[in-house]
């Protein structure tokens, strides 16, 4: 009777394991292809802006400018069935192609919230990607990755329009 | 107050050089955040929870390097830089340090 019933609770403990693998592998696939498609609509929109990681302004002549700072930072999640496939493929090493496109989300997620910020700026110079360990120590079972882009936003100002005003 | 992470601002030149200025901020942790985020990262997806977190923390570290250089009287802080490190378990730090200065405007045209 007793172990009658250990084996079902440890059956269930697969069931409720592989359950999630599946619901997660599935979730996760919409939501990153609902995140690409949303991440290339907006980027497409802010066409016109140009982003430097060189700190040189390129003022056209004729124009002042102003500057300052602008962040943006994203927290994306690392699904359950990833999470597991990745900790299964790291004890054999190579790639893990599935944690890549994590990084890849988080890091533009930062850097078009950063663009967003700096709203109708000509272009940002000096543009820093950081990792903040925000998540870390929370859990075992699940992780998530974190960006936050920063840089110099800069508006271009025609000098005529400033003596005018 | 004028913060950039150049070496220059356009348009204005600087006069004085106060020194270095930083601000720092140690993650605060609730519970009840980190039980929803914990479940909502199982099954992928932005944690918006979280996004905020950072902004918030990121903010503050801002503003108190940003307190710091006014006290020393100067009207902008360049070559800003954000670093961060894990102090303990389950907390994070966001530092955030730059060079406090005064500047004027100075007319330079490009």
């Amino acid at each position: 009777m007793d172990s009658n019933y250990t084996k079902l609770l440890e059956n269930l403990d697969v069931f409720f394991i592989l359950g999630l693998m599946a619901v997660s592998l599935i979730t996760g696939r919409l939501v990153e292809y609902a995140h690409y498609k949303s991440l290339e609509r907006r980027e497409d929109q802010l066409d016109n802006q140009t982003i430097r990681s060189r700190k040189q302004m390129s003022i056209p002549a004729g124009c002042t400018a102003e500057a300052r700072l602008v962040c943006g930072e994203a927290v994306v999640g690392v699904e359950f069935f990833r999470w597991v496939m990745g900790a299964f493929k790291g004890m054999f090493g190579g790639h893990i192609r599935s944690y890549e496109s994590i990084i890849d989300r988080a890091r533009r997620e930062a850097v078009l919230r950063m663009r967003e910020n700096a709203g109708n700026a000509a272009e940002i110079v000096n543009v820093r990607l950081e990792y903040a360990p925000i998540s870390y120590g929370i859990s075992s079972k699940s992780s998530c990755v974190e960006a936050i882009a920063y840089g110099t936003a800069v508006y271009w100002k025609n000098v005529d329009e400033t003596e005018a005003a | 107050m004028i913060i950039t992470n150049t070496d220059t601002i356009p348009g204005k030149e600087i006069v004085t050089y106060h020194g270095m200025v930083t601000g720092s901020t140690v993650r605060a942790r609730n519970i009840f955040v980190d039980i929803g985020q914990w479940f909502k990262s199982l099954f992928g997806g932005e944690l918006k929870g979280y996004s905020k977190l950072l902004t918030q923390v990121r903010e503050e570290a801002l503003n108190r390097m940003k307190l710091q250089a006014a006290d020393m009287g100067a009207n902008a802080v360049l070559n800003v830089r954000f670093s961060t490190s894990t102090v303990s378990l389950g907390s994070a730090e966001i530092y955030a340090y730059g060079t406090a200065v005064e500047v004027r405007d100075g007319f330079e045209l490009h």
